[in-house]
């Protein structure tokens, strides 16, 4: 069964999750079409074609130059166009993906299914699961309207690289349709904040509500510092303005999955543990035994987090 | 100039509605959510920035929710922040709906309202919010900017600043348009008493789904839930209750897992 999954491309390179969505839809028995959307969307035939699609459909143009969600909903909009029976439609969920899901099925009538961990193919229909209620619960969804839309949480899936012939590949000029007076201009990056190492890093340690004051997260820095990692906040110190958006772990935030994570002062509301909970090892140090991340994480450390931070430090520090 | 703040705008819907109650935790129905009083924020000062440019300007602030009457109380303290008047939609009838359904009844509400600029702040550790008010936008045919971290009003534009995963963007809208606000864009300010008393003879207008123009009986979920089932459990949790063990303890942990 025929699937599309739109696959963005930023700076010459397909989006890693777009490319584990190909992955999965494939394992599922699906037959994914992968749509690849850029304005150089060209160059990444090859890379998107070692991830097993049926066929790869090109959507490029200037009208994609910026990073606005018309124009991809748009050249999204007329691919959708040829498979009138209708269909649907996968996609990571960043975002750009979100707001062009949002238009898409404001203009074809598709249903949005989102939150999503897993796909499978049952009885000739595609079948996608929600993880709902801070993962206390699964759900298995499927779609009432011709077109569905379906968007995976980050690091849902791990793109697998198969071996694959030559697939029939089209190219779609996107429309140059009204964009509403929108002008989208990207902000180039100052100075790194470690937005983007937070997503590779293998350990990170993560500050909570029960940090104390500002100053506290230089103590995390420190203790991420000795074990090679990088630090972390959880949404209420975006909220406090303690830490930049770039290093919210979180539903939201990035989504990591580090071999070690160390969660201080963090409760572990849905939000954060979508954002987490796939990390290898997980130690949470929190003063009350009763929050939720002390029932579900490897190691739960009853105390003061600054205080268990700064012993760690101690003994971690090389002897001066 | 007229400013319609869209207060909570999220999901009812089957396994949303479970979301939905995880996330609102101890917020009682009647009370302005954390998130909508950010919303109402932008709006005073928007309202304020007009009023100093000129000080004839007509503005008035329309607070809209689609909700339960219950929620008659988040209204009120709109109201008693500033707002001129409110239009509660009884969501009994749409309560069923799922995220893209109710993005048609939204649109079909703010379409009564019609106004300069549109306001929500949506909780921003779900998307849902965004895949409302961005659909809902695209149906009424606006422009919308998301994630505002900054906000700037112009003669006929906004322009505001957000993050995203490709970096920070500025993005510019012509009005009439939608503007979602995260959290972290404004200060917000407490009603006083003579706000609260004002509130109390501020107009409420109570209206029902069918009273948009469509039947909320045709209008259906574009998803389904076929089956739920509880979640395999992977770990097994070692508490440490003595904090002066912890330390020895966590790093025993990490060299018997070879991560230090």
């Amino acid at each position: 069964m025929t699937v599309l999954v739109h696959v963005e491309v930023a700076d010459g390179h397909p989006d890693a999750e777009a490319l584990g969505v190909l992955s999965a839809a494939r394992a599922a028995g699906l037959e994914p079409v992968a749509v690849v959307v850029g304005v150089d969307a060209s160059s990444s035939v090859g890379p998107v074609n070692r991830y097993g699609p049926s066929e790869i459909v090109v959507v490029e143009g200037a009208a994609l130059g910026g990073a606005a969600a018309l124009p991809r909903a748009l050249a999204l909009a007329e691919v959708m166009r040829e498979y009138p029976g209708g269909g649907r439609l996968l996609a990571p969920t960043t975002t750009l993906t979100t707001e062009v899901a949002a238009v898409l099925s404001a203009r074809t009538g598709a249903g949005l299914a989102w939150g999503l961990v897993d796909v499978r193919l049952d009885a000739g229909e595609v079948v996608v699961v929600r993880s709902a209620a801070g993962d206390t619960v699964l759900a298995d969804i499927g779609w009432t309207t011709a077109w569905g839309i379906g968007l995976f949480r980050s690091h849902a899936f791990d793109p697998v690289e198969v071996d694959g012939g030559a697939v029939l590949t089209r190219v779609v000029d996107a429309p140059a349709g009204d964009d509403r007076g929108v002008e989208t201009v990207e902000i180039p990056r100052g100075d790194d904040d470690g937005g983007e190492r937070l997503d590779q890093a293998q350990i990170v340690v993560a500050g909570g509500r029960g940090l104390r004051r500002r100053d506290d997260l230089d103590r995390l820095r420190e203790l991420a510092r000795l074990l090679g990692g990088v630090a972390g906040v959880s949404l209420p110190l975006v909220e406090l303005g303690w830490a930049p958006r770039s290093m919210q772990v979180g539903q939201t935030g990035t989504i990591v999955a580090p071999l070690l994570y160390v969660a201080c002062g963090i409760s572990g509301q849905i939000q954060h543990r979508v954002g987490m909970e796939r990390s290898g090892t997980i130690v949470a140090i929190n003063t009350d035994p009763a929050a939720p991340i002390m029932s579900w994480c490897d190691l739960a450390v009853v105390g003061d987090a600054v205080e268990i931070v700064d012993a760690l430090i101690r003994e971690l520090s090389p002897p001066s | 100039m007229k400013i319609v703040v869209c207060i909570n705008p999220t999901t009812g819907a089957a396994v949303d509605a479970a979301d939905a109650a995880v996330r609102a935790g101890s917020t009682p129905v009647g009370a302005l959510r954390e998130s909508d009083t950010h919303a109402v924020e932008q709006a005073l000062q928007v309202a304020e920035q007009v009023r100093v440019a000129d000080a004839g300007a007509a503005v008035e602030i329309v607070a809209v929710t689609l909700a339960p009457v219950e929620a008659l109380g988040a209204v009120r303290e709109a109201l008693a922040l500033g707002a001129n008047r409110a239009v509660l939609c009884d969501d009994t009838t749409v309560r069923g709906l799922d995220t893209a359904a109710l993005a048609r009844v939204l649109a079909a509400l703010l379409a009564t309202e019609p106004a300069d600029l549109y306001l929500a702040c949506t909780w921003s550790g779900d998307i849902d919010g965004l895949l409302i008010l961005t659909a809902a936008a695209e149906i009424l045919g606006l422009p919308i900017a998301t994630q505002a971290g900054s906000f700037e009003l112009g003669a006929d534009r906004i322009t505001i600043t957000r993050q995203s995963e490709r970096g920070d963007q500025r993005v510019t809208v012509p009005l009439p348009c939608v503007v979602e606000v995260t959290s972290t864009i404004n200060q917000v300010r407490y009603p006083t008493v003579k706000g609260r008393a004002a509130a109390q003879n501020k107009p409420v207008a109570l209206v029902r789904p069918a009273q948009l123009g469509f039947d909320p009986e045709e209008l259906s979920a574009t998803t389904r839930v076929l089956a739920l089932r509880p979640p395999a459990r992977s770990r097994t949790t070692e508490t440490v209750t003595d904090a002066a063990a912890a330390p020895g303890r966590i790093i025993e942990l990490l060299r018997e897992r070879r991560l230090l």
